[in-house]
């Protein structure tokens, strides 16, 4: 049962537009009534595909969403940080498990940072959608990132034992560990009984606590060799030593669900800096540690309310260190912060298929750095959104209006001015005949001054106002599910939007002197396009299945900050105009397959758009083979991937190349 | 046989196109002909941008990324100095790459020295060719026999100028990435002074705070500096080698200096008390006077100054984010011609002649 329940759910799963809550639901349902209503893009990769597809972390899988650029700096452990459709990666909103991932400093989430003990699911959704029981940062977030862990099973005992080891090319090693025990009342035989009778008892009460490993070591010394230099060189100095442990509490009480969970990560890496052409350098290296704890509440069975809550602290400590001969003593910088993040929503179903959500935020952090005339700031923030959606037959339609105040306190220099911002937004959906659906969203969103960008000796500025954005979604999609037992699922989609970014902060850098102003005006126009679908050829033998997957994006995005500036209508840097990927997996009872493949077009990564600014494209792919098997009631998954088969040392960032041919093999033992 | 002759004349237009292609770019790989500038463009940092652009004195055309052009390979990151010695060869100074390029008059490499050290500034006494390296060096390039090498000298912390008088370098001591315990920049305010015939430091003058540039002329080392940028505000002055005696020059916001034997050239730009910045211009120290002469002003976004010949002036201007130009000023200070430097922040032209 469990090798079939682990082959079938997974790869047809990366279905767009539709809005079951979970993968499987997405697969037994097909629903119509819930696949009908999307307002705006949602894409998703469940946990096995990400599997399937050979992705190391849920980070690595975002490569291949449509819309999304990653920025990645290479090498393991290295800053990863996501951005939607153009706008900087200040304006997306990441969460794991419904805890917000951010730092103060940058205003970045980084999803390096994280630890990815167990499995995840992945949902991107970007300009806004009809669900509105979500926090009010999501509310406003020009796009969405949300990673929710996948739970085991207690099928056969009240504990489950995972473990995962990996090891890959440039002597990297992962290793993982993940212990989850139920503890409950009732006898576990009884239950066992009811759980077969199909999905778990009315009312059940069930309390499971788990803890986690994560362990990432690399020396990360892969050879590139950079256009313009005559030599094959080693990327020095950028070895990472990770260790994350992980506990958690989830409590299913009768009204609801409580979940706790306590994290840590301490990291050592060298930083390897850019690749700079004919020298080698590996003088820096960053310390971190970081400490996060979060406790969740989600209750669906209120009468007519639906209540979410989640208060969360978290803290960084990271020390950078230089010891290039350039400095007469070494270089030391020190950054400390914490933050303290509450969240509520209540939503309420006023009836004839109208929902009322009120969400909270409240936020309060503080960065010590040490920095000269480091001013302490201390920020408070509160974002309160109302939000209203309207469901009936084949149209729905949803508003949400939120309201930002956001006060820094500083114990040097002047205190920046009250910043708040009123962000509506709005979102439509109508259901088609045959399959088809139209969407449509506006939305104003905006994203407050990062601590760099107000604070940064020398650099930051007080006078910030924060960057807004206007998106508008247009959409059009299509789905095809066969009568036979969903033997066929087919999508295909389009999404046209155009973006408008004012008041961008961008550093603009004078004789010796950089400073940040809001002085930037960008204008994105894009198109996405996408489909796929899978395949069950054999109605007998359901775990058979071929699955493919494919979009294009075409970015128009420009400066059009000032009509002189020779830059004016220049393609942003790091924007690619044409990009594309695509999957294709097949899935038998005695081994999985998968070919991966991203294709960006060229880029820049100056201002103004010259061949001397030009990034060349690249594509990269790859394949993934694998198997699960039962071994004495062990399960356990073997899996190969080979990476960047073109083995070309491409570059997202500039003088920051990517390493090239890799393979690792992975070994997953869960005792279920 | 119709068949025949349309394949044949499809045969020869695809001939002629190839031919053309070709033509086209045996042209692009041997420009650099004839007279005309060559631009070092610094570039942005770790960006691998530095590059040289040949423009032809004659038909104006610009060859853009010229070394990479004839050499096949990339300059690196930050061209810092470029210098063309008495012989003719040009030394390309390439700061973040830790790299100096020896080539021909036309750019051709000779010797590339990959060192320990981010080089700066070039200067020489007619014989060999100095250097100073930002880890708080003054380097000597020397030629054994084909074989390039370079030694060292200590001096003070990260150097930027150096002029080169009577035996004796005279070295700017920036100081630029020196720090007190609490992350503050302690900007140096020295002068070395080496002796070339020991190849050793003998002495340091203290002068303005965060000195860049250095030459020797009209008998005196003079010395720009650029202040803290804060309360120190940037000076030019004027060493006496004999008693190591410093004078001020009377000068608003000096930031750049080049000479030859006829003149000084002071390029002067900065910011205002309001943190405006003051668009740039001109002075001249003529041989034989003392007094600075305004040549020319109001050149929005200067950025370098480099001399050419008969009095000519090249000024670099940038704005750091897009490419630049070189705006050619005559020994009156009429502005005679503009180039596209065609790379980011044009840092050094030399006569290619």
């Amino acid at each position: 049962m469990a090798v079939s329940l682990f082959i079938v759910t997974p790869l047809s799963a990366l279905d767009r537009g539709e809005e079951p809550d979970s993968l499987e639901a997405a697969k037994v349902l097909g629903s119509r009534e819930r696949m009908a209503r999307m307002e705006g893009p949602v894409e998703r990769m469940g946990n096995e595909q990400i599997r399937a597809l050979g992705y190391a972390d849920p980070g690595e899988a975002l490569r291949a969403f449509s819309g999304i650029s990653l920025r990645d700096y290479g090498g393991a452990g290295g800053l990863r940080t996501v951005s939607v459709r153009g706008f900087g990666a200040q304006h997306t909103q990441v969460s794991v498990d419904g805890i917000q991932l951010s730092d103060l400093q940058s205003g970045m989430a980084d999803l390096a940072h994280n630890n990815f003990v167990k499995g995840y699911n992945i949902k991107v959704s970007i300009a806004g959608n009809e669900d509105i029981f979500k926090s009010a940062s999501q509310m406003v977030a020009a796009g969405c990132v949300e990673m929710e862990s996948v739970d085991p099973s207690f099928e056969k005992r009240p504990f489950s034992l995972g473990g995962m080891l990996r090891y890959g090319s440039f002597n990297t090693l992962g290793a993982q560990f993940s212990y989850d025990q139920r503890l409950t009342r009732r006898k576990f035989r009884e239950e066992k009984t009811e759980w077969s009778r199909g999905g778990k008892p009315e009312g059940s009460r069930e309390v499971v606590i788990s803890a986690g490993l994560d362990y990432l070591g690399s020396d990360g010394d892969y050879p590139y060799r950079m256009s313009g230099d005559d030599e094959l060189r080693r990327r020095a100095g950028s070895g990472v030593q990770r260790l994350s442990p992980e506990f958690g509490l989830k409590a299913e009480l009768g009204a609801g669900a409580l979940r706790a969970k306590v994290l840590a990560d301490f990291a050592e890496r060298g930083l390897p800096g850019a690749a700079v052409l004919h020298t080698e350098k590996a003088t820096e290296h960053l310390s971190e540690r970081h400490c996060a704890a979060a406790i969740s509440f989600i209750g669906n069975d209120w009468g007519r309310w639906r209540l979410r809550s989640n208060l969360s602290w978290d803290y960084k400590h990271s020390h950078w260190s230089d010891s290039s001969a350039i400095y007469q003593t070494p270089a030391h910088q020190d950054y400390r912060q914490n933050m303290i993040m509450l969240s509520a929503t209540a939503l309420f179903d006023a009836g004839r298929g109208v929902n009322i959500a009120f969400a909270e935020d409240l936020g309060v952090g503080h960065l010590v750095t040490s920095l000269p005339d480091c001013p302490y700031p201390t920020r408070l923030s509160s974002l309160s959104a109302i939000s209203a959606s309207y469901r009936r037959g084949i149209f729905s339609a949803s508003s949400t209006l939120a309201a930002s105040v956001i006060k820094d306190f500083v114990r040097k220099g002047d205190e920046p001015a009250l910043k708040l911002h009123i962000s509506p937004s709005f979102s439509t959906a109508l259901r088609l005949p045959k399959g088809f659906r139209l969407r449509a969203s506006l939305r104003d969103g905006y994203r407050a001054p990062s601590f760099n960008e107000l604070y940064w000796t020398g650099i930051g500025s007080r006078e910030l106002l924060s960057e807004k954005a206007l998106q508008c979604n247009l959409g059009f999609n299509w789905s095809y599910t066969s009568s036979s037992e969903s033997a066929l699922n087919l999508y295909a989609g389009i999404d046209a939007y155009c973006n408008l970014v004012r008041d961008k902060i961008v550093a603009s850098p004078s004789l010796f002197i950089w400073s940040m102003h809001n002085i930037g005006r960008a204008l994105m126009a894009g198109c996405e396009v996408n489909g796929g679908g899978s395949w069950h050829p054999f109605s007998a033998r359901r775990e058979i299945c071929f699955s493919l997957h494919c979009n294009y994006a075409w970015q128009y995005a420009i400066d059009i900050s000032e009509r002189d500036a020779a830059n004016y209508g220049d393609q942003i840097r790091y924007i690619p105009r044409n990009s594309g990927s695509g999957h294709f997996s097949i899935e038998t009872p005695w081994f999985r397959a998968s070919y991966k493949l991203i294709a960006v077009g060229q880029r820049w990564f100056q201002d103004q758009n010259t061949p001397r600014s030009r990034l060349e494209p690249y594509w990269d792919h790859g394949i993934s083979v694998g198997h699960a098997f039962h071994i004495r009631g062990l399960l356990l998954d073997l899996s190969f991937d080979a990476l960047n088969l073109g083995g070309r040392n491409y570059e997202i960032i500039r003088s920051y190349p990517m390493p090239g041919r890799q393979f690792r093999g992975t070994l997953r033992l869960t005792l279920p | 046989m119709r068949n025949l002759i349309k394949f044949n004349v499809l045969l020869f237009v695809i001939a002629s196109i190839a031919a053309s292609c070709n033509k086209e770019k045996k042209e692009e790989i041997s420009p650099i002909s004839g007279k005309g500038i060559f631009i070092l463009n610094n570039g942005n940092w770790n960006s691998n941008d530095a590059c040289i652009s040949f423009i032809d004195a004659s038909t104006g055309a610009t060859t853009t990324s010229a070394f990479e052009t004839v050499n096949g390979i990339k300059l690196g990151d930050l061209g810092q100095d470029m210098y063309k010695a008495a012989d003719g060869k040009i030394y390309i100074a390439v700061s973040n790459s830790k790299t100096i390029f020896i080539t021909d008059s036309r750019l051709k490499l000779i010797s590339s020295l990959q060192l320990d050290y981010s080089p700066r500034a070039f200067a020489s006494d007619g014989k060999d060719v100095y250097v100073t390296l930002y880890e708080g060096y003054l380097g000597r390039i020397d030629n054994n026999a084909g074989q390039w090498k370079l030694s060292t000298t200590k001096v003070g912390p990260n150097p930027e100028g150096v002029a080169i008088a009577d035996g004796k370098a005279w070295v700017a001591n920036s100081g630029g990435y020196v720090t007190d315990g609490n992350g503050f920049n302690i900007y140096n305010n020295t002068v070395s002074v080496v002796d070339l015939s020991t190849f050793s430091e003998t002495s340091t003058v203290t002068v303005n705070t965060n000195p860049k540039d250095v030459c020797a002329f009209n008998g005196y080392i003079y010395v720009s500096s650029l202040g803290n940028y804060y309360d120190i505000p940037a000076a030019l002055q004027r060493i006496d080698p004999s008693s190591s005696t410093v004078a001020d020059i009377d000068i608003d916001v000096p930031y750049a200096l080049a000479c030859d034997g006829k003149r000084l050239a002071v390029l002067c730009t900065g910011y205002d008390a309001d943190w405006n910045l003051i668009p740039g211009c001109i002075y001249d120290i003529k041989s034989g006077e003392a007094t600075p002469e305004l040549l020319c002003s109001g050149i929005e976004n200067a950025y370098s100054i480099s001399l050419g010949k008969d009095g000519d002036s090249f000024v670099g201007t940038s704005d750091y984010l897009t490419e630049g130009k070189v705006i050619l000023i005559d020994a009156e200070g009429e502005q005679l011609d503009s180039f596209e430097s065609r790379g980011l922040n044009p840092i050094r032209v030399v006569d290619a002649r």
